[in-house]
């Protein structure tokens, strides 16, 4: 019955998946895409999966199989037991995993950080808000409800909400506005966040499987040159997008400010983190401008890991991190 | 007439983030407008992200001009909201001025 999990053209996986290695994470995924028939994972090394390993990992699967068998071998009780509590194995037909009858979670309701797949913009107002609540109880102890100072508007709680409520919005937003396009009007999202209490840090990962960013800025005039790696670079501008000015559809209900990426690597950058942004076969660490490119290392849309520092974030003034921008009209706005 | 427009409809979301969300309260700014109503929009107790503050506010100046901020206010707003309203109206005013320019 299990004999194809002896299989000697098994895929190994790397001891971590995720943003610790992006080039791995992403040339996995694309042995995957390439294996003509069934899959068979071997998950002997591995020890470590994030959200961006998560959410990429599930996007995958849920596309893979509608075509082919994915069996996972020798994935290790402890990684298992993660993952069956994330939802990542959730209505998907894995074989080879031995899962708990039962999902140990010490989440209280209202917390669970489970992996989430986004379809509708009608509902990622919600999800997200829903996240963000969870994952910032993960924060800080602080009440969710306590009076807000009134000079700033915001309590305690707030200051570690609102830039990863932000954050995960404007990158949700992006995506469920860019993946469709081209083609793709099957596109969704998936989202994954997880606070890592060791390091202090936050990871979040919005991943999705549309057309990629070449695709939607293929005729943009800020695209240097007709690459992934070029089109990532141009998607991080101020004010680039597929839907902006001239290149806007008009007969669409709206078009975007093309700062909503920019931004959200600010304010990562400003909470001591970074973004890593992978489309095509290439993928960019905003702190560092590491990067690369790699014809076997490929994610077919957008997965972007969003990372910063539990500490910094009360720091973080989003106004602040805007693009820079002429104010004119400031006279004109009536806030009486 | 001024009309009063309150973002405060669902509890649960404390950043209003999406495109999606915005466009409901527009399309009421919108029928307001044209009726020669003056609106009040309420941002008590909300965040905003510059997507939403744009799709609520940066579409009504994309498509009526700059001359629609006279027959909008903002209440209640916090700093942030303010410095947001104040990028996004910057912006997309001129946007449509090097359109024009153009």
């Amino acid at each position: 019955m299990f004999g194809h999990l002896f299989e000697s053209d098994a895929i190994l996986l790397p001891k971590g998946l995720g943003s610790s290695d992006p080039t791995a994470l992403f040339r996995i995924c694309n042995q995957i895409s390439e294996c003509q028939g069934d899959v068979v994972l071997d998950a002997q090394d591995l020890v470590f999966v994030d959200p961006l390993g998560m959410a990429t990992l599930r996007a995958l699967f849920e596309t893979q199989l509608l075509h082919k068998n994915i069996s996972i071998r020798w994935l290790g009780n402890q990684i298992t037991s993660y993952l069956h509590r994330m939802d990542f194995f959730a209505d998907l037909e894995i074989q080879g995993v031995d899962l708990p009858n039962d999902r140990a979670r010490n989440d209280l309701p209202g917390t669970l950080l489970e992996i989430t797949k986004v379809s509708e913009h009608a509902q990622a107002e919600n999800i997200a808000s829903r996240l963000a609540l969870a994952i910032t109880g993960k924060l800080t102890r602080s009440d969710p409800d306590a009076p807000v100072n009134h000079a700033t508007g915001k309590n305690e709680f707030d200051l570690y909400r609102v830039p990863i409520e932000y954050s995960l919005k404007e990158l949700l937003e992006n995506s469920l506005t860019h993946a469709r396009r081209n083609g793709r009007g099957d596109a969704a999202v998936w989202v994954a966040c997880q606070y890592f209490p060791k390091t202090k840090s936050v990871r979040m990962a919005i991943v999705d499987n549309g057309c990629g960013f070449l695709s939607t800025l293929e005729h943009h005039p800020k695209l240097t040159e007709p690459t992934d790696s070029a089109a990532i670079k141009a998607a991080l501008l101020p004010r680039v997008s597929c839907n902006r000015g001239p290149l806007a559809s008009y007969d669409r209900d709206s078009e975007n400010q093309g700062v909503g990426l920019t931004t959200t690597a600010r304010i990562a950058e400003a909470a001591d983190g970074y973004l890593i942004v992978a489309s095509g076969n290439a993928w960019l660490e905003t702190k560092r401008s590491g990067e690369d490119s790699s014809p076997d290392s490929r994610w077919n849309g957008v997965a972007i890991a969003f990372v910063c520092s539990r500490e910094k974030l009360p720091d973080v003034s989003v106004p602040k991190l805007l693009p820079v921008e002429e104010h004119d009209i400031d006279e004109e706005l009536d806030f009486g | 007439m001024q009309t009063l427009i309150s973002l405060a409809r669902s509890e649960a979301v404390r950043t209003l983030g999406m495109r999606a969300s915005a466009t409901p309260y527009r399309k009421e700014i919108e029928q307001q407008l044209d009726t020669g109503n003056k609106v009040a929009i309420d941002f008590a107790g909300k965040d905003a992200t510059q997507s939403f503050v744009d799709e609520l506010i940066g579409a009504l100046v994309l498509r009526r001009g700059r001359a629609v901020l006279a027959s909008l206010s903002f209440k209640n707003c916090s700093e942030d909201v303010k410095a947001i309203i104040k990028f996004v109206v910057n912006d997309r005013v001129h946007q449509i001025s090097t359109a024009t320019a153009h």
